[in-house]
């Protein structure tokens, strides 16, 4: 895999998930994705101290904790999300997550830690042949997640998979067209 | 008036709500569908007779093909490129760029029938659906976009005057949409669709972010820069949608589909 050479800091709503998920935010909050996080963590330079690398992001496709835009809130650029300083056990230095899938892609988080406390936070999108595209260099906009709703409503035609003549879509748009004649 | 057209293996639904003279309106739905019977004659894959079919087989060469056909096929190329390989016509190892031409076939019916004096119509061809205008005065066009595993029921609804909605699932004809960087059907996600202003275009991006699998996704996101709004259904029942996405707002409580107020 390439990856991406322009870090992200502090805008990734991901970073925020995985900070919160690493520093005693309520993990049971962020869905059962990130209760398959992969403690396993890539060297980084040889600076990784074992025990010390930040959890994967929620590592399923199944997450239910994909924010949608807007909810980066306020993890980035060193900010202290759900403790302070030393009492987290941070030991100095760069350290990589294991790049972990979630729903917008492969990501991998790096953090730097000065004196007891995340002063910096860079997350990488790995990328596979359909990231080379410009879409995903900068801004990294992301789809909404949204609850699938099953609903029923007033309207003038269906889009779906393509469909036979002979399927149910097919007589749906029929029966559409036979309750409006 | 409503008509409904067999013709490129699929159904092809053709409204026109414009207040005309009965025999005006019956002779736009008679174009239109000999429009769409002409685009199945030169591009079906499966006759052998077809542009297509003799380009393939190396009985013609690209600069012999109709003035349409190497347009077609300009634009696959274009696509091709746009889509990182995503969306290519020999995806499947032979040229079958069918995946543009029930899009473009529909687009070119809806520009001629607006040509025409028809303003207001709404050509739904297998699911990929191009609306104009209004179905009745005060009234947008409302296009439901189905959901992937409850066949009477609706993800979303979006609506518009002007708009093409293409969706690329895998929950009816299966797995068929192949990646073709790996040789492999599509995953992941089980439905895709894409609005914007040209129904070939919203139709090759969503087969493509459908081939993409979950990578799909980010990239959906960066097409609304360029007007074209997307929604999605993973395998595992999540759904994503992009903020822009017209989406009509939802009779509470839901009822079926009966008579609104």
């Amino acid at each position: 895999m390439r990856r991406t050479t322009a870090a992200v800091f502090g805008t990734l709503t991901g970073t925020a998930l995985l900070l919160a998920a690493k520093f005693g935010a309520d993990a049971a909050a962020l869905g059962k994705g990130a209760a398959g996080a992969d403690q396993a963590a890539a060297q980084a330079g040889g600076e990784l101290a074992p025990g010390a690398e930040a959890p994967a992001a929620p590592g399923s496709g199944r997450s239910s904790t994909a924010p949608g835009r807007g909810g980066a809130g306020g993890a980035g650029k060193g900010a202290r999300p759900g403790g302070g300083g030393a009492a987290n056990g941070l030991k100095d230095g760069l350290f990589r997550g294991k790049a972990s899938v979630n729903p917008y892609g492969p990501i991998q988080v790096t953090i730097r830690v000065a004196g007891g406390r995340i002063t910096g936070v860079a997350a990488t999108h790995a990328t596979s042949p359909a990231r080379t595209l410009q879409v995903n260099r900068r801004a990294i906009p992301l789809l909404r997640q949204e609850t699938l709703k099953a609903q029923s409503a007033q309207i003038d035609a269906v889009s779906g998979a393509t469909y036979t003549s002979r399927s149910f879509a097919a007589s749906l748009q029929s029966a559409l067209a036979a309750a409006r004649a | 008036m409503h008509h409904i057209e067999h013709v490129m293996g699929t159904a092809v639904s053709i409204e026109i709500a414009d207040l005309l003279p009965r025999a005006t309106l019956t002779g736009l739905v008679e174009q239109t569908c000999a429009w769409l019977h002409e685009v199945d004659r030169r591009f079906s894959t499966y006759r052998d007779d077809s542009e297509i079919t003799r380009l393939d087989r190396g009985e013609l060469a690209p600069e012999e093909c109709s003035a349409d056909t190497r347009a077609v096929l300009a634009a696959c190329e274009d696509l091709r490129r746009r889509t990182d390989g995503y969306f290519d016509a020999r995806a499947t190892g032979r040229l079958d760029p069918s995946g543009y031409v029930k899009g473009w076939s529909v687009e070119v019916a809806s520009r001629r029938l607006a040509r025409a004096g028809a303003l207001n119509h709404c050509i739904n061809a297998g699911g990929d659906v191009r609306s104009r205008g209004r179905p009745e005065p005060g009234r947008a066009w409302r296009i439901g976009i189905r959901h992937p595993w409850e066949p009477d029921k609706l993800a979303w609804v979006v609506t518009g005057t002007d708009l093409a909605v293409a969706t690329s699932g895998t929950y009816e004809r299966g797995h068929h949409v192949i990646d073709p960087h790996s040789g492999e059907p599509a995953r992941d996600l089980c439905s895709v669709t894409v609005t914007g202003p040209d129904l070939a275009i919203a139709d090759a991006y969503a087969t493509a972010a459908l081939a993409m699998g979950r990578d799909g996704l980010p990239w959906l996101a960066g097409l609304a820069a360029s007007g074209y709004e997307s929604a999605a259904v993973a395998d595992d029942g999540s759904a994503y949608r992009s903020d822009g996405l017209p989406v009509a707002p939802v009779d509470e409580p839901a009822e079926p589909a009966a008579a609104r107020p």
